[in-house]
């Protein structure tokens, strides 16, 4: 009971909490969001009226009752989507703005005390919303159908989400300026609920409640649900409750720890700080135009709680996995559900679904080459994305990288160390997904290339090219292309990011560096050499290809059998994994000499501001 | 008595300009303590670090015995800073500005109501309560910052330039609330460019000048300081012997500065007395209509500590 009547107190003694409450029940406000609501809700009811073909089996075995219990649901949802962001733009901006930001700092309130009123406040604004919907709640009571257990179930997801989408705007304001995060959080949500509207095989989109809603839309035909809706209304709702508050949880806490791994040096330049004086351009190089002075860059760690500090850096750490996480399980995940849905489906189509033997080898018999390129692209594309995360995210600038944080029951360490650890971690982990799910999948694609597939498929133009193919090396060679790449790329970012205040910045340069340097340049020049056989040029024109496949791109090309056919397969990857070893020596050279200097700077400086 | 603010050797630079050079100050509880000098001396960069608002680049700062660099959320629990400039919420009236400052320091409800009632009598802003900030007057608004500075009852109060812009009658009342605050065991540190005022109120004051602390002490201190090192002597001597005056005068060593200005002439000697000066002009045979020494007000003592230099 302590505990609720403190929580309570601190809810209610927010700023924020009073601020919002006192600006809710504005006519404005009100009238506006009453506009919308219905406005959407009218829109809703007359596509569904008017509804495409594809939906029509749907809608029309629903009572208009029943039709309008979800549609009240996905207007209020789109309806917080965008108010709930709108209404945090100012949290961090309006005090600077209006000049009492470092009032706020001055009264020494905690960053998590200062933001969670807002957040508590939206609960009045979902009420409001709520409360505005209810005629035409009434009516679809009136008009019968409402299955008040999923409504009420719906509606505790929608809340969840209102609740979601306020910490998570509130984390991102600590990242980039408000109206940015406000971009990102509506393009992001949008991208999500379409998605999550779209029947998809596995409903991955469980971050919004809309597949939870428009489950009862999509189930109520049994026989076309069978093929794309396979979950139960009961796991969609746990996943989806599960997801927003993990989502949820996961911000609060982000906001407790703050924006960077601590007070970092006063930067001059392209820096987090800006003083009073720097120019305008030096101000507009900055990504947080709220959150730059360095009182209110403090405000985020001299003013927060004890709690949880002394675990700060393994906190830190495990989150920065989630981040890379979850995009990366959900990418496999998907290509996983695709890949299994596709075959099948062809099974289903070609074989008697009672014999699964018979389904599998009829699956394996309908598909083309094109399957294993299919696969191994887009796994590579999982993998490459995932390494391009965890490059940027186990990367900092040059005033955080040596930082000492506690990282575990007040053990200190380097912010280096643990980015390091991490990075090495996601990097083995996906390389062995990624080698792994090639490995599941080989059995079917090897199948699916019997020389009576090929004769079958001989009109196809991968066919001949595919024909010599081992997919198992197939798979292994781009898996370990994409991991070398990886580990240069890291070892570049880590490399530049010593001379860079912003990770961002170095980031910039690591991908042009890399591009144009390790991919391009050697790439353009092997074809150059291989396609020029005239002059002077032609006694080292057989060098061509072994100069192409220095690049990562041609070694891509080349497995993938994208390469021109004049340039042959199976070349050895000895020269580029060479030149990529080469690099790993002469960066960690460079990082080890470079970075002595700047860790003794960052360690006097931190004995100096008493850390 | 108490020691509230303890500053050691503080200072601060940004880029290639130092703003605060080597500045030591003490202020004891239940004190007031003026900070004079010209715009660009410092004073609200000092006050910024001593209000935790920035780091030093060396030296310490102690507030009620606390580092503002080990321990600020300890100084700002104990510290009531009011700014130069007024920042407030969009929209709101005095209540509820109040009130928005009272959750941010986290005060109960009952408190919130004892304390804005409080706050609103010392500063008499009593019944004004659904004013419009907005609608305020510069002098009131002065009030309301003041009023905010006190809501959590700091016990040390830091005033950058409290007084701007207030009208005679408000003055006076802002140097009587004052007053009250440090007989209250407060220790005040005002910065302001309003001399008399920072003469009438404070019980020490601290000159600035291009980041350096130039004088420090109460005002017969500064007094004895300032004439110890130099002194300000307007004389007037017939039109006719004004030349000849000024040549007998530039060549004593004592004298660093002569000067005319409105029939006067402005000498600066650096003696204990400025006797040296009758005497050379009576070696002279010069009629001496008028002789005065500058001492004794603190603008007096100001003009001659400082020579206007800006960081």
């Amino acid at each position: 009971m302590n505990i609720l009547r403190s929580m309570t107190q601190t809810l209610l003694s927010s700023p924020t909490w009073q601020r919002d409450r006192a600006e809710l029940f504005s006519g404005f406000l009100v009238g506006l969001t009453g506009l919308l609501l219905n406005g959407l809700v009218l829109a809703l009811v007359c596509f569904v009226l008017q509804a495409p073909p594809s939906l029509r089996p749907f809608a029309q075995q629903m009572d208009f009752g029943q039709l309008i219990a979800p549609i009240l649901l996905a207007a209020m949802v789109l309806v917080l989507l965008v108010a709930i962001p709108l209404r945090f733009t100012g949290l961090f901006l309006g005090p600077r703005l209006f000049r009492y930001f470092d009032q706020i700092v001055l009264s020494g309130i905690s960053p998590l005390r200062y933001v969670i009123g807002g957040v508590a406040a939206q609960n009045l604004y979902f009420l409001l919303a709520l409360f505005l919907l209810v005629p035409w709640l009434v009516l679809a009571v009136v008009l019968g159908g409402v299955h008040w257990p999923i409504f009420l179930g719906n509606l505790l997801l929608v809340w969840l989400f209102c609740m979601m989408l306020s910490m998570l705007m509130v984390w991102l304001s600590l990242y980039m300026p408000e109206w940015a995060a406000f971009g990102v959080l509506i393009s992001g949500g949008l991208f999500c609920c379409g998605l999550g509207a779209a029947p998809i095989p596995g409903q991955p989109m469980v971050m919004t409640p809309i597949p939870a809603v428009l489950h009862s839309f999509f189930t109520v035909d049994s026989q076309v649900a069978a093929g794309i809706w396979v979950r139960s209304y009961g796991s969609i709702f746990l996943s989806s409750a599960a997801l927003m508050a993990l989502i949820f949880s996961g911000a609060l806490l982000a906001v407790h720890l703050g924006p960077l791994f601590g007070l970092i040096r006063n930067n001059s330049t392209f820096g987090e700080v800006v003083y009073a004086g720097d120019s305008r351009l030096k101000r507009r190089l900055r990504f947080r135009y709220h959150i730059q002075r360095p009182s209110e860059l403090a405000f985020f760690y001299q003013n927060r709680d004890s709690w949880l500090r002394s675990s700060e850096g393994l906190i830190r750490w495990l989150m920065v996995l989630l981040v890379i996480g979850l995009p990366a399980a959900f990418g496999w995940l998907s290509l996983h559900g695709f890949f299994r849905a596709e075959l099948s489906a062809d099974a289903v189509v070609a074989a008697d679904p009672a014999d699964s033997a018979s389904a599998i080898n009829a699956a394996t018999t309908t598909i083309s080459p094109e399957y294993v390129l299919a696969w191994s692209v887009l796994s590579q594309v999982v993998h490459g994305v995932t390494l391009v995360l965890a490059t940027i995210l186990f990367s900092q600038g040059r005033s955080t990288t040596f930082q000492r944080i506690p990282w575990v029951a007040g053990l200190c360490g380097r912010v280096s160390q643990l980015d390091w650890a991490g990075f090495l971690l996601v990097l083995i982990s996906s390389s062995c997904v990624c080698l792994a799910g090639s490995l599941q999948y080989e059995d079917l694609f090897r199948r699916s290339l019997s020389p009576e597939v090929l004769n079958t498929a001989a009109s196809h133009r991968y066919a001949a090219t595919f024909a010599d193919l081992d997919v198992r090396d197939f798979s292994m060679d781009a898996t370990l292309i994409t991991s070398a790449c990886g580990v240069t790329v890291y070892l570049l970012q880590r490399v530049i990011c010593l001379g860079c205040w912003l990770k961002t910045m170095a980031a910039t340069f690591t991908a042009i560096f890399w591009f144009f340097v390790m991919c391009l340049i050697p790439m353009m020049a092997g074809l150059f050499l291989d396609s020029t056989r005239l002059g002077v040029l032609a006694p080292i024109a057989d060098w061509g290809e072994k100069i192409a496949m220095l690049s990562p791109l041609v070694g891509w090309l080349e497995r993938f059998r994208m390469a021109p056919m004049s340039f042959g397969h199976n070349h050895s990857l000895a020269g580029f994994l060479g030149l990529q070893v080469f690099s790993w020596l002469m960066l960690t050279w460079v990082f080890i000499r470079r970075s002595r200097q700047l860790r003794s700077e960052v360690d006097s400086w931190q004995v100096e501001v008493g850390k | 008595m108490t020691t509230a603010i303890d500053v050691r050797g503080v200072t601060k630079t940004y880029d290639e300009l130092t703003a605060v050079n080597d500045v030591s100050l003490t202020l004891q509880r239940g004190t007031v303590m003026g900070l004079i000098g010209p715009n660009g001396a410092g004073k609200t960069s000092l006050l910024r670090m001593i209000s935790t608002l920035s780091l030093a680049d060396s030296g310490e700062v102690l507030v009620e015995g606390f580092s503002v660099r080990r321990a600020p959320r300890e100084v700002r629990r104990r510290l009531g800073f009011m700014p130069a400039e007024f920042g407030c919420p969009r929209g709101v009236t005095i209540g509820e500005y109040l009130e928005y400052f009272c959750c941010l320091y986290g005060l109960s409800e009952w408190d919130r109501r004892q304390r804005i009632r409080d706050v609103c009598e010392l500063t008499e802003l009593r019944g004004r309560e659904e004013t419009f900030v907005s609608g305020l007057s510069t002098g009131n608004r002065q009030r309301l910052l003041l009023a905010k500075t006190l809501l959590h009852d700091p016990s040390v109060l830091i005033l950058d330039e409290p007084a701007s812009g207030l009208d005679p009658r408000a003055r006076m009342e802002l140097r009587a609330i004052i007053r009250t605050l440090a007989s209250l065991g407060k220790a005040v540190l005002i910065s302001s460019h309003i001399l008399p005022d920072i003469e009438d109120v404070s019980d020490a004051i601290g000159i600035m000048e291009a980041g350096r602390l130039v004088l420090q002490g109460d005002l017969a201190q500064l007094q004895r300081s300032a004439e110890s090192t130099q002194q300000q002597v307007r004389l007037r001597v017939p039109a006719g012997q004004q030349e000849a005056a000024m040549e007998a005068l530039r060549r004593l060593s004592e004298v660093t500065e002569c000067r005319m200005l409105d029939d006067e002439l402005r000498v600066v000697v650096h003696a204990a007395d400025a006797s040296c000066v009758l005497e050379a002009l009576l070696r002279e045979r010069i009629r001496v209509v008028y002789f005065a020494e500058n001492t004794g007000n603190l603008e007096e003592i100001f003009l001659r500590s400082t020579a206007g230099n800006v960081t």
